[in-house]
């Protein structure tokens, strides 16, 4: 009888502490997730790159190239070549999808490859910094708060870089991209992610007012925003 | 935990990804405040020390990646060394 409770116990023990531990990984794989979306700011480095023949052949050939790896690499893994047990931070709804990393990556290189500097940038700061603060917004204070703050802070990443142009064209410029970032971000699609959609959608409204601010009498800032660095040597 | 927010996780294979998860932590947290130096350092050099104007984007930038990336990397630490107490 004694042998049994203790076979019992022991038993309660390992249940016990397999579901701490599979706790403390989601929790790992949450911050995971956020740290993964705010690095993707680095890519922000793409601009200030020296404008040298042979670093812009490099900018217009390594991120396609690291694009094609990661959709070969989900290619892989949605075949079965790859477990899906090597992705850390992955969701339960992207077992049978294309992951949000792959969405993330080509969201950022159609913005990198846009000759407007200043429609992009905002954009990836949206993807970047304001998904991931949205989703803490929402985990913490609820959706509808999530969608006001959210809004505003899309709105304040349009606003900084926007600042020193036309101040007619800043406050409609942060409106709108601020509107379709946080609309990008709400949306929810199976076969397309909001990683995607909070920096390609608000671009899209951008490029439109761009394309049309000449006919709206507003002075457009120039297309290049960053000045590149110079060559150290 | 509902399924949008729920990770695919395997008993098995936890210490497999844990070690993924380790190993690129340091690239995950020093890489961007590198990379937010050098906007900063871009700032300072060419249009602080000339008053270029034109170069306060290279701040922002440099300060939201940093401010941002520090935002997220200190629960992500705190995350981590929890979890190395608890192994």
């Amino acid at each position: 009888m004694n042998k049994v409770k203790k076979k019992f116990e022991d038993t309660k023990r390992i249940i016990k502490n397999t579901k701490e531990k599979i706790n403390s990984l989601d929790f790992d794989a949450h911050w995971y997730r956020r740290v993964f979306h705010a690095f993707g700011a680095c890519f922000l480095i793409y601009y200030l790159l020296p404008d040298v023949d042979w670093i812009n052949i490099l900018k217009l050939v390594i991120p396609p190239i690291l694009v094609v790896i990661a959709i070969s690499i989900e290619i892989l893994r949605l075949t079965g070549k790859i477990s899906s047990n090597h992705f850390f931070g992955l969701r339960m709804y992207e077992k049978n999808r294309v992951g949000s990393y792959v969405f993330f990556a080509v969201g950022i290189l159609i913005l990198l490859m846009l000759p407007w500097q200043a429609i992009a940038i905002p954009c990836i700061l949206c993807a970047c910094l304001g998904d991931p603060i949205i989703g803490e917004i929402r985990i913490r204070f609820g959706k509808s708060y999530s969608y006001i703050l959210g809004f505003l802070i899309c709105t304040l990443f349009f606003m900084v870089v926007w600042h020193a142009f036309d101040s007619r064209l800043v406050l409609l410029i942060s409106v709108v991209g601020g509107l379709g970032a946080i609309i990008g971000e709400s949306k929810q699609f199976w076969w397309i992610d909001d990683d995607f959609m909070i920096q390609i959608l608000p671009a899209i409204l951008l490029i439109v007012i761009w394309l049309s601010a000449s006919h709206l009498g507003l002075n457009l800032p120039p297309d290049q925003i960053i000045t590149p660095a110079k060559m150290p040597w | 935990m509902n399924d949008s927010i729920e990770y695919m996780k395997k008993e098995k294979s936890i210490r497999k990804m844990i070690r993924t998860e380790i190993l690129f932590a340091p690239i995950l947290i020093i890489f961007p405040l590198i990379i937010g130096i050098i906007f900063i350092y871009e700032w300072y050099t060419r249009g602080f020390l000339t008053a270029d104007s034109s170069f306060n984007i290279d701040l922002i930038l440099g300060a939201s990646i940093i401010i941002g990336n520090i935002f997220f990397d200190v629960p992500f630490i705190k995350s981590l060394i929890e979890h190395s107490k608890n192994k």
